[in-house]
Parts: C-alpha cells; structure tokens; sequence
C-alpha cells in the first residue's frame, strides 16, 4: 500500500512536471499570445498592417515581448510570409529589427538568410542588432548570415564582422585584433577577414606561430584608410593591398623543367578581352 | 598443419593487400600539370596597373576529384628588375562566388594564401627566360575538384615586367579552361572579369599534387577491414556461403 501510494505519487510528479514541459514548448511554438492580433481570415496586407500596428503601438517597455508574440501569431497564418513581417516590423520599428529577427530565425529555421536580408535592409542601421540576435541562436549558420547581410548592406560591413566576433567563438581569437585596431571598411574585406578566421580557426590556414590572432592584424596605426587600399603590412614590408602577415610555406626556385621555344609568343593581358557567355571551352588531355 | 600455412599465407597477403591499399592511398598524386609544353609568356601588366595585378587560372583535377594538395608549382618570369622590392603572392580560390557575365562563377573563397615572397629576375643564366616556383604545403591544403589559382605581381616598376607562362596546349593530367580570371581590384576588394585571348587558348603552367581527401582513405580502410572480419567469421564458423 505504503509503495503503490509512493508510485502514485512520482507518477503525479511525473505527469504534472510532462504537462508543464508541454506547456512551455506550446508557447515556445507558439500558444496564443495575449499580445497579438487576430489574424484569422485576413489577407497578408492585412495581417502585416495589424501585426505590425500592434508592435508600435505597445509601450517601449513590453515591445520586445509583443514582438515575439506577434511574430508567433503571424507565423501560424503566413509561415511562409515571415521574412516579409521582419522587413516590415523593422522598416517601421527599427529598433526592434534584432528582437524581430532572433524571433523569427528560431520560427522558421530554413528562411534564416531571407529573414537576415529583410531585417538588415530594413533597418541597416541595426546591421549589428540583427546579426547578434540571429547568431546568438544559430552561431555555426556565420557565413550564410553574415553573408546575406553583407549584401543587404555593404555599407554596414563592420557591423558584419563585430557582430560574428561575438557571436561565434570560434572566430573570435582571429578578429579580435583587428577589430581593435581597424575598421572594416567593405563587404569584400568584411569576407575575406572572415574567410580567413575561418580557415585560421580550422586549421587550414598556415600563419606565424609566434603572432596567435594577428593573421587578420593591420597596421594600428595605419592611417588614410579607403575603399579597397587598406594598408596592410606583412613581414616582408610591402603592402600589395593585402592585409596579413606572411604565411609560412617557402617557394623554391629552380630552372624550368621544359624550356621556352627560342622566341617565345609574348602576349598579356592588355590584349584580354572579355569571355562571352557560352563561349568557355574545357580542354582536356 | 597444412591448413594453418595456408591460412598464415592468406594472412600475410590480406595485410599485405591492406598495407598497399593504405600507402596507395597516401601517397600524393600529380592531379594537374602542364609543365611540359610551354608556349609563351603573359604579361600580368603590373607595370601598368599601379603595380599590381592578380591573374588566374581555372583548373578541373584529374577525374574532376577534390583532394588536399601537398604541392603547388607554377612557373612565372621577371624581366629588367631593378632594386629587389619585387614580390608575389599565390592564392587559391573556390569558384563560389557570383556568375560573371559569361555565366561561370568568380572566385570568392580564398583556400589557401602563400603571403608575398620577393622574385628573382629571370632573365638570366640561371633560369634562362624563367622559372619554377615550388611549394610544399605540409599537411595540405583542402580544394575542390575544380579551383582557381592564382598570382599577385607586386612592386614591378613602370621599366619592369613580370608574368606566368602560358600553354596553348591541353594538360598532360587535368583539365582546364580557355579563358583566364583577372582581377584588377586587390585582394581584399577585388574585381575579377573573366577573359581570353584572341589569338590563343591559354593555361598558365602549373603542377598541382594532391592526396585524397582523409575519408576516402578512411571508408576504403574501413571496408578492408569489414572484409577481413567476414573472411575471419567464415574461417572460424567453416561455414560454406
């Protein structure tokens, strides 16, 4: 009797502790929020207008909040429309775009590049706010986000990479100096410091042992920084637009093993001109 | 007796089967060459652009396979050097990043960087009109069955000339392309266009060697010895399948 009650009573804990798990991810996966909006029956401009009216109306200190509810209300109508809600929500809320973001990348997972490009074109200013909040959830998804934003927003390049060096902890010992010392300056350096950090982080990268995270290091004191011309000092001192220490592979030279015809053709590339579409050739053996 | 000397010898040529495969596996294999048939020289026209120029060449590894490459050469002149401020840097890239206008991809990610290592100039007793540049890259780097490598001349003067040697012939091993990449921006803020010539198809000289990629090695090593465990199960049970 004394067993069968002490059963009883694990079971009960059991039960309830399962009943109160369900509960939570039924909110997680959005059970009806307080907060939202009725949607049902509505087109898409509808829902979009009376979602996004309840985020700028709610009082700044709950906004968050109604951010996310409204998020998980609209996603059950319009799945596939979400990205369209983030764009719009941080378009008219820019503040909210990172909130609305991280909300919406953990609702619909698979639109997370569509979902970067709506919040961070909308609201490029909170280029950072975005990336933060998307990879604070999804961190080993780096490229594919930082990618899409740096194409929403070129200009916002720095943002890119600060944003990444948080989030993503195994980069970070590779952008920390350089972010210390230097601002990225486009989209095309914001990717290649991150390549490279990448490949550093992994191993494939080969880099001087003695300067541990100084591979993406330029100058701290470098000065007149502009598109495309950063300053970038190697080991050897020239500066070839790059902006990375030398890597540790030594060339051998040695004579060619077939020598040039007499006269050899000299041709270069000032005679170059433009592929034409369809017109590669693959040439083999 | 008799049978235990048959089997000791299947034993031996199971591990001996097993040690090849393994080393066969190891062992780096030229991918990608055309050392032997070049034709000419290509100006990279760094003297005429600021002293900078990056050119590249497309290339398919035999049997279009991915591979880790433990040794890169290519060949390159240097013409009327003065002062020793000449340099150049290698870089390969995966073709992954938007089409250029004649449809194939640009190159995006950077795979590997050698840094800017200073160039003799070629034109000399030494090398005659140029010259091989090796590399042995370690423990290797990762590329795809098709990849881009590539050359930053740098600090060549307005008298000077540097550039690759080109072929009009196709690889002895691997394929290639007729067309060539160019990226007159810079490295960190490039602008790559595709080209070719109008006279001739042109591959830059290169040899490229490569092991597989570990899990090759790993699955095939694997399936050895799955086959050996069966092979010893039906040995121990002298069951007849």
């Amino acid at each position: 009797m004394k067993n069968s009650l002490i059963l009883s009573l694990v079971l009960g804990v059991l039960v309830s502790g399962l009943g109160g798990y369900q509960a939570g991810a039924a909110d997680v996966n959005g059970a009806a929020p307080i907060l939202a909006p009725e949607l049902a029956g509505l087109s898409l401009s509808e829902s979009l207008a009376k979602s996004v009216a309840c985020v700028t109306e709610a009082d700044a200190s709950v906004r968050d909040q109604v951010t996310a509810d409204v998020l998980r209300n609209f996603v059950r109508s319009h799945p596939l429309e979400l990205a369209q809600l983030v764009k719009t929500v941080s378009a008219k809320c820019p503040l909210q775009a990172g909130a609305a973001a991280g909300t919406a990348v953990v609702l619909q997972p698979d639109q997370i590049a569509a979902i970067t490009t709506a919040a961070v074109s909308a609201a490029p200013n909170q280029t950072r706010d975005v990336v933060e909040g998307i990879l604070s959830r999804f961190p080993a998804n780096w490229f594919q986000v930082s990618d899409a934003a740096l194409k929403a927003a070129p200009d916002q390049a720095d943002a890119v990479v600060r944003a990444v060096s948080v989030t993503e902890v195994t980069l970070r010992p590779y952008l920390a100096d350089t972010l210390a010392g230097t601002t990225v300056i486009s989209a095309s350096a914001a990717r290649e410091l991150l390549n490279r950090a990448s490949l550093a982080s992994t191993g494939r990268l080969m880099r001087d042992k003695q300067a541990p995270g100084n591979i993406l290091v330029a100058s701290k004191t470098q000065t007149g920084l502009s598109a495309g011309t950063v300053s970038g000092l190697d080991k050897s001192g020239s500066a070839n637009g790059g902006t990375f220490s030398t890597m540790n592979a030594t060339p051998v030279f040695g004579p060619p093993p077939v020598p040039l015809p007499v006269i050899p053709v000299e041709i270069g590339v000032g005679q170059g001109t433009g592929q034409t579409s369809g017109g590669r050739n693959y040439s083999g053996p | 007796m008799k049978n235990t000397i048959i089997l000791s010898v299947k034993k031996i040529l199971a591990l001996t089967c097993a040690i090849g495969a393994f080393g066969a596996v190891a062992h780096a294999d030229i991918v990608f060459s055309n050392l032997n048939q070049p034709s000419g020289l290509f100006n990279s026209g760094a003297s005429t652009n600021g002293g900078t120029a990056q050119i590249g060449d497309e290339v398919i590894l035999a049997g279009g396979q991915s591979g880790i490459v433990t040794n890169f050469s290519f060949e390159f002149y240097g013409s009327n050097f003065v002062g020793s401020a000449q340099s150049a840097r290698v870089l390969f890239y995966a073709n992954d990043g938007s089409a250029s206008p004649a449809g194939p991809l640009n190159p995006q990610s950077i795979l590997w960087d050698s840094g800017t290592f200073t160039i003799p100039d070629t034109f000399n007793p030494t090398y005659g009109t140029n010259c091989l540049v090796s590399f042995d890259l370690g423990a290797g780097v990762s590329v795809p069955g098709d990849f881009t490598w590539s050359v930053v001349f740098s600090g060549i003067g307005t008298s000077e000339s540097a550039g690759l040697v080109f072929s009009t012939g196709a690889p002895t091993v691997g394929s290639g392309y007729n067309d060539y990449w160019v990226n007159t921006g810079t490295v960190i803020s490039p602008s790559w266009s595709l080209q070719v010539n109008p006279s001739y198809s042109v591959d830059f000289l290169a040899q490229i060697s490569t092991v597989p990629e570990p899990s090759t090695g790993l699955m095939l090593f694997s399936g050895l010895g799955v086959f050996a465990v069966i092979q010893w199960a039906r040995r121990s049970s002298g069951k007849k399948y």
